[in-house]
């Protein structure tokens, strides 16, 4: 029976042997070393002055490993922003801004990687109050990579900072410049994920600038024009919200639903908007107001 | 039937563990069977590599979804997998290796000789009954689980968050894994003796279950203890599967392999134990009929 054991504990072995050997530089060994990383990575990140130089040189490591080993997966990117991550975390901007530099050598066809590197130097040099640079970098991306995911959240980013740093001037011009960009993009891309993705910046925009109006018209354009089942109910909920918690009144809402069981006659949601209607209806006549305390200090 | 005095299920427990201890081939289908899960589990580890994503992309793909494809959504999915391919494994191969423990333990019970490949060569012949047998067997377990299931969609469905209806609740829904293992106690006891009637008696297998049916009807408790002593064990597999231990599954995703193999590992000892003891106590009632 010993000699049974010992076959099948040596079959075992020979298998995993075998198959490790078979498969050793496969996207999968790369998205293990990444995980096992990023996860020693993040419980660093929350106190990364207890971290000694040598840890943070064995993260690096991981990630150069992937960058080299792996280099013909979709991973390798992923590995190269890491890398600079990993001396964000540590405070080492300078050494974090080399590698992301880098990146613009090793995938100079890869746009969405580029846009996250540009933008990664940017908040580098946020790090170290050097705004200055830093828009040098966003400016760089809205240039070179405007429509990446990166690209379409920088015209926003921009406006959210100056209104942080209260610079009323930079960003009214930020604000001009971002919905003059995602109305044209949203005209320009209406049949690709583009367009609808900078309507809801747009959206977004407005909502963080507390143009209420404004926003339920996007959000009512987005409703007409996407009528699918993922975006809709969220774009009716919005509306809902805006129009009794901001606007009170519900006009607006009432055009819109009725312009889209006019577009779409047999949308599913035709019979919920269709109560929706009436309900806003007999709030208005009972002149119903919902008030919306604001947040005590 | 009539036990003898000094007959109870912790000295047949006791028995049965000191009869494979020292004539350890019984415990040899065991541990073939406990190979062939250990290698299919091995294989499913690599299913998300070359070359086996070959085969596994377009059903895990296409059931599950393409994350599962990746680290370390995979030993998210690996438990799953697995316990589809133990069904298969039970059926076709798992009863019969056990239906030739149970002719290893009668023959040395009967002290008469015997090789493992003897008794593969002698249990081979049954194995349409035995793959009936195995079939149902899983069938019911599967069946009670299912109404198990059932039970605890309406138990969502209860609004009170406190009193009786809520104790109701809690216990049908955090009770579940325990409510499974005593499902699968309750099926081997009432199936306990048909192995042993098929290939001991060499009846057929309606016999057997009629005949099986008979013997349970009169020692229900005293089997079901039997079963119960060894399975208790079991517990410490549902431990690791608890929620308790959610935070290591999530922080080290292999942790689903260490589990898997640890229960695979004791359901040896499970199985040599219930199958001996029960085997034991068959052979006991034949004598005294």
């Amino acid at each position: 029976m010993k000699r049974s054991i010992l076959t099948f504990i040596g079959i075992l072995v020979g298998v995993y042997v075998i198959f490790n050997l078979i498969d050793s530089r496969s996207e999968y060994v790369a998205e293990k070393i990444i995980w096992d990383t990023n996860q020693k990575l993040a419980k660093a990140a929350r106190n990364p002055e207890a971290i000694p130089d040598n840890v943070y040189a064995q993260y690096a490591a991981q990630y150069s490993k992937v960058i080299k080993q792996f280099g013909r997966t979709s991973l390798a990117p992923r590995a190269a922003i890491l890398l600079g991550d990993v001396y964000l975390i540590k405070k080492d901007n300078t050494t974090a801004r080399k590698y992301f530099q880098e990146i613009f050598k090793l995938y100079p066809e890869n746009k969405e990687i580029l846009a996250e590197a540009a933008m990664s130097i940017g908040k580098s040099f946020e790090f170290e109050n050097n705004w200055g640079e830093a828009e040098k970098y966003y400016e760089k991306i809205l240039a070179d990579y405007p429509t990446t995911a990166i690209g379409l959240n920088v015209p926003l980013y921009l406006v959210n900072h100056y209104r942080a740093v209260k610079n009323a001037e930079a960003t009214a011009v930020a604000t001009e410049r971002a919905i003059k960009m995602y109305k044209n993009m949203a005209a320009h891309n209406a049949t690709t994920p583009l367009g609808i993705k900078a309507l809801n910046n747009l959206t977004n925009l407005y909502i963080a600038l507390e143009r209420w109006t404004d926003a339920v018209d996007t959000m009512g354009s987005i409703l007409i024009k996407y009528p699918m089942r993922n975006t809709a109910p969220i774009m009716i909920k919005g509306i809902n919200q805006i129009s009794l918690m901001y606007l009170s009144d519900s006009t607006k809402a009432v055009a819109i639903y009725e312009d889209f069981i006019k577009k779409h006659p047999k949308h599913p949601l035709n019979d919920p908007l269709k109560k929706m209607i009436d309900s806003f209806n007999t709030l208005k006549s009972q002149n119903v107001k919902i008030k919306v305390e604001e947040k005590k200090p | 039937m009539q036990n003898k005095p000094n007959l109870t299920p912790v000295s047949l427990f006791k028995a049965a563990i000191n009869t494979y201890l020292s004539n350890p081939i019984i415990l040899l289908p065991l541990i073939l069977l406990t190979f062939i899960q250990l290698l299919i589990l091995e294989l499913l580890y690599f299913y998300p590599r070359y070359p086996l994503l070959i085969i596994f992309k377009p059903i895990v793909t296409r059931i599950w979804g393409e994350m599962y494809l990746h680290y370390p959504f995979n030993f998210a999915l690996l438990p799953e997998l697995f316990s589809r391919l133990q069904v298969i494994i039970y059926v076709l191969v798992g009863a019969f290796l056990n239906a030739v423990t149970v002719e290893i333990i009668a023959a040395v019970n009967s002290d008469r000789k015997i090789t493992f490949s003897s008794a593969l060569r002698k249990t081979l012949g049954r194995y349409v009954h035995i793959l009936v047998y195995a079939a149902l067997s899983i069938g019911s377990l599967i069946g009670l689980s299912k109404i198990y299931g059932l039970l605890i969609q309406r138990a969502m469905k209860i609004g009170s968050e406190t009193g009786i209806l809520a104790a109701i609740k809690n216990t049908i829904i955090y009770g579940a894994p325990g409510a499974e293992l005593l499902i699968g106690i309750i099926v081997t006891t009432l199936l306990a003796f048909t192995l042993p009637l098929i290939i001991v008696e060499r009846r057929n297998i309606f016999s057997a279950l009629a005949q099986n049916f008979r013997y349970i009807l009169r020692s229900f408790i005293f089997v079901f203890l039997l079963v119960l002593l060894p399975t208790i064990i079991y517990g410490l597999i549902l431990l690791l599967r608890s929620p308790f231990m959610a935070p290591i599954s999530q922080t080290i995703p292999s942790f689903q392999i260490f589990v898997l193999i640890s229960s695979i590992l004791l359901t040896i000892f499970i199985d040599a134990t219930v199958l001996t003891a029960t085997t034991m106590y068959y052979l006991h009632i034949k004598e005294n009929k």
